[in-house]
């Protein structure tokens, strides 16, 4: 019999993908990773960039809780460059009931997860714009963590250990031969063919039960979307909660040089696609705003919804946020498919450990006996220097100093020519969308309407060949579909001002190819 | 706050293209104006063109006269079904104003002209500053930049406008060179910054010297539109002179230099006609005692002006004469004068694609007025001495339709007269 190509496909490059895709790499294992899209193009890239301290399931879920305080500590000593540590704090207000701040102490000292209180005053000072109906204030270590700077890092680490990765690529068949895993079948830029390998791993998310069911096994997903927005300004400090049992629009997370305040939930069956509404959006501000008042009145810049990949073999959808965080590998040897696994529901914060156990199962199955050593060592530092807010961006590029290179781009956002540059020059084949995810380039108040024409530029400038007006008005598109639930004010403005410049002064939507 | 004691026969709320004419227009019947706004209109985020009618549907308009009978007969709730003897005469004015500044605009109604942009694409005008437009058939286009300057990539408009000109029937061959002026140390350069360095003959000296080497066979030299601001003809000559071949400029993104120059010519007009001009003001229409006031919070002190006659050319939701409210509704910011609503739910307001076919539904929204600019509210004219002009009027898709330069000047024109008069 021949030697497969493969001794691993991981299916799914959203973090937990990467995670796994590292680990079998680092232990020697021959591994290919495919995706529909882009990394983190699925719930990696649309979730509120929180690394959990664990003490949202503190009460809860205990099991989901104590995994996430312990991943939380190895993740900022693994991937230091991607993880802000903002701190966390929990915000009893004084029309909450005042139990679930004790009951909150107890379930986090029970799970190892270090909470402090702190005086209501003492608390305003650190972050003023909390409510003045503070009653109470708990510190946790919650961070946030940049998801995109993660996938890569896990990427380039397991690239160094010899993993492949195909962007763009589908996977539309499973081979089973024999009750064993035989090969993938896939369609990507090139076509279809078909790759042999020996074991198959699941990690697709939200599309889990769609993998799944290719190979005629079960996987019961019941994605569970919710709506985050985007304000325009960091309102916080720390990562703002609310004190009580999880509910819609109760936390508020820093991110970079914004705020996310989050999140809903509702169980629908597409995994793809799903239709925000100016009302989901108005309530989530309302419900934020108790936490941080003037959030009623900031400018939203722009919502989405990601879809948490609940595993659900009972299939309660009336039950999304009682379902547990936690996760479940599931080896569909007993289905007929030997050496296919799923590893479904958890969480950002644990995708190393998730990634662990599912290693682990793989190996096993391929008779590999080296550890994991994932927990040890280091990622590769990230390709922009780590910088998170304006003042700090600022710095960076005084310091740099004049010349081409730290020409603004984009000026919402102070990024430079050299580092747009930068992320082109590695993935510029799929567009700017794909090439400066992670830069957040065009996320800021102008949404794109000044440095987007000038990313294309730079494209052009380097390729002339390159279609650069397709796919910067695809670049405004996505911006424009980001935006348009919270198109009101300021921000409907910026988007009629879009307008002028886009479609008046230049006829964008009259060009050739657009 | 007391009442100023100097009276106007007229203010205009409004710098922008709609304004300066509706002042222009009142100013040449005798009226005394005054003309005020917080800042100045969109002119300074256009082309500095006078835009009539670009496109109807996927078309591209040839000819603007032609194509708004058919916009008038199948849209007669479009503004121009009330403008169409206006725009003549309001373009006339625009014309005779900005040559008074040695700012000439050519073409008429008669003929769009496609001219090229920044981005390498091609866009129709109806009246176009001379430094925009030339014969584009066969040229060897060379696309020059600036080292430094970040709006305006030749690379880009070399690699399009080949396309673009193919899909109008013409041919044309063009390609990109960058020049580096070495005491710009290429930091944070805009448009109105180079303006001012092109009417300098020490950084035209060396921009030319750079410049030359690269001219090749070029019959054709194209830069971004930053050659001066007040005297962009004379820079623009010297040029062309000097290099031999004939110069465009290309439209880039905000600030306009071309728009720029348009606004100040236009105000320029207006000062020279007795006018008065006063930016940096935000306006409040008041009614005390039955009398008819503009509260005005200037940056010094706040103030009121009695009004006679009013005109609003406060703009669309860009300039800030109509806001898009949280709370799902469109209004007027100056006078809270009724607005017709966009249709449907503001769920729908705005459509699937930002560049798709047809324009946003709630581009639509704005003030209803009467053959004589006076807005209306369920069907009654509101106030005699109120008259609206420009973006806010209702009815329009001035950015799939590239029609809101004519609405600007033409009710402009009738709203200045008929507050003149």
């Amino acid at each position: 019999m021949n030697r497969p190509d493969f001794d691993a496909v991981v299916i799914g490059g959203g973090v937990t993908g990467t995670g796994v895709l590292r680990d079998l790499a680092m232990r020697g294992v021959r591994c290919l990773l495919v995706e529909q899209g882009d990394l983190c193009h699925g719930t990696s890239g649309r979730f509120h960039g929180l690394l959990h301290s664990g003490a949202r399931y503190a009460v809860r879920d205990p099991v989901a809780a104590r995994e996430c305080i312990a991943e939380n500590r190895i993740v900022r000593q693994i991937a230091p460059d991607c993880v802000e540590d903002t701190g966390g704090v929990f915000c009893l207000l004084e029309e909450d009931p005042e139990e679930y701040a004790d009951r909150l102490i107890e379930a986090c000292e029970d799970a190892d997860i270090e909470i402090d209180e702190q005086a209501p005053d003492r608390a305003r000072e650190v972050d003023p714009l909390l409510s003045p109906r503070l009653a109470r204030a708990l510190e946790v270590p919650d961070a946030t963590i940049n998801p995109f700077e993660l996938a890569m890092a896990n990427v380039r680490s397991a690239e160094n250990c010899g993993a492949r990765l195909r962007r763009r690529t589908r996977v539309v068949g499973v081979v089973v031969e024999r009750g064993r895993v035989a090969g993938v079948e896939v369609e990507g830029p090139e076509g279809r063919e078909r790759i042999g390998t020996r074991a198959i791993v699941n990690a697709a998310g939200p599309w889990a039960g769609v993998v799944a069911g290719l190979a005629g096994a079960d996987v019961a997903m019941s994605p569970g979307w919710g709506v985050m927005v985007v304000m325009n300004e960091r309102l916080s400090r720390r990562v703002v909660n609310r004190c009580r049992m999880p509910g819609d629009g109760d936390i508020v997370v820093p991110v970079g040089t914004v705020s996310i305040a989050g999140t809903t939930s509702h169980v629908l069956p597409d995994p793809e696609h799903y239709e925000i509404r100016r009302a989901e959006v108005l309530a989530v501000m309302r419900a934020s705003a108790e936490l941080i008042p003037t959030l009623a009145e900031a400018r939203p810049l722009r919502v989405y919804a990601g879809a948490r990949p609940l595993y659900d073999p009972g299939h309660d959808a009336s039950r999304s946020r009682g379902m547990t965080r936690g996760h479940t590998l599931l080896d569909h040897a007993g289905e007929g498919v030997e050496g296919m696994v799923s590893i479904v529901g958890g969480k950002l914060t644990t995708y190393r450990l998730m990634a662990e156990e599912t290693a682990d199962a793989v190996c096993r199955r391929l008779g590999v006996r080296t550890p994991c050593a994932t927990a040890a060592e280091p990622l590769p530092p990230p390709r922009a220097a780590r910088r998170w807010q304006l003042g700090e961006r600022l710095t960076l590029n005084e310091e740099r100093g004049a010349g081409a290179d730290s020409d603004l781009v984009c000026e919402c956002e102070l990024i430079t020519r050299g580092e747009v540059g930068r992320f082109l020059s590695e993935r510029r084949d799929n567009g700017l969308e794909d090439g400066l995810r992670g830069l957040r380039l065009g996320m800021g108040p102008c949404q794109a309407a000044f440095c987007a024409p000038r990313a294309a530029g730079l494209l052009a400038a380097e390729d002339p060949d390159t279609p650069a007006l397709a796919q910067l008005a695809d670049f405004l598109e996505e911006r424009f579909r980001g935006a348009r639930p919270v198109l009101w004010e300021d921000q409907a403005r910026q988007m009629h001002l879009n307008e002028i410049v886009y479609r008046e002064v230049f006829s964008l939507d009259r060009a050739p190819g657009v | 706050m007391p009442p100023v004691s100097e009276p106007y026969d007229v203010v205009v709320v409004g710098l922008g293209l709609a304004g300066l004419t509706a002042a222009l227009a009142a100013a040449e019947r005798g009226a005394r104006v005054l003309a005020l706004g917080k800042g100045y209109g969109t002119t300074h985020f256009r082309s500095g063109t006078i835009d009539v009618l670009g496109h109807a549907g996927a078309e591209v308009v040839g000819n603007p006269r032609a194509g708004l009978a058919q916009l008038c007969q199948e849209r007669p709730e479009h503004p121009y079904a009330l403008l169409r003897e206006e725009l003549e005469p309001a373009l006339t004015l625009v014309r005779d104003a900005t040559a008074e500044s040695s700012l000439e605009l050519l073409g008429d109604l008669d003929a769009n002209r496609l001219l090229p942009t920044a981005l390498g694409t091609l866009r129709p005008a109806c009246l176009h500053q001379p430094t925009m437009g030339a014969d584009l058939r066969g040229a060897s286009v060379l696309a020059a930049g600036i080292e430094g300057y970040r709006d305006f990539e030749p690379a880009l408009f070399a690699a399009n406008l080949p396309a673009a000109a193919a899909a109008h029937g013409i041919e044309l061959r063009a390609r990109a060179a960058r020049v580096e002026m070495p005491p710009l140390r290429r930091h944070h350069l805009d448009g109105p910054g180079l303006a001012q360095l092109f009417e300098q003959a020490w950084f035209r000296d060396q921009f030319l010297e750079t410049l030359r080497p690269d001219l090749g066979d070029a019959t054709l030299v194209a830069l971004p539109a930053v050659l001066g601001l007040r005297h962009a003809a004379e820079v623009h000559a010297i040029l062309e002179r000097r290099l031999g071949v004939p110069v465009i400029e290309l439209p880039a993104l905000p600030p306009s230099v071309p728009g720029m120059r348009l606004q100040r010519a236009l105000e320029s007009a207006l000062r020279v006609r007795g006018g008065r001009v006063q930016v940096g003001a935000r306006a409040r229409f008041v009614r005390e005692g039955g009398r008819a006031l503009l509260e005005i919070a200037a940056a010094a002190h706040p103030f009121r002006i009695p009004l006679r006659r009013l005109v609003l050319a406060t703009g669309g939701p860009v300039s800030g004469g109509l806001v898009v409210e949280r709370s799902g509704r469109v209004s007027e910011t100056v006078a809270g004068v009724p607005v017709e609503q966009p249709a449907g739910e503001p769920e729908h307001w705005y459509g699937n694609d930002f560049l798709g076919a047809g324009a946003q539904p709630v581009s639509l929204a704005g003030i209803r007025v009467d053959a004589a600019m006076r807005p209306l509210g369920g069907g009654e004219v509101v106030d005699p001495d109120l008259f609206a002009a420009g973006g806010l009027l209702a009815g329009a898709c001035r950015s799939a339709e590239l029609s809101a330069d004519g609405i600007a000047c033409a009710s402009g024109h009738a709203a200045g007269r008929e507050a003149a008069s």
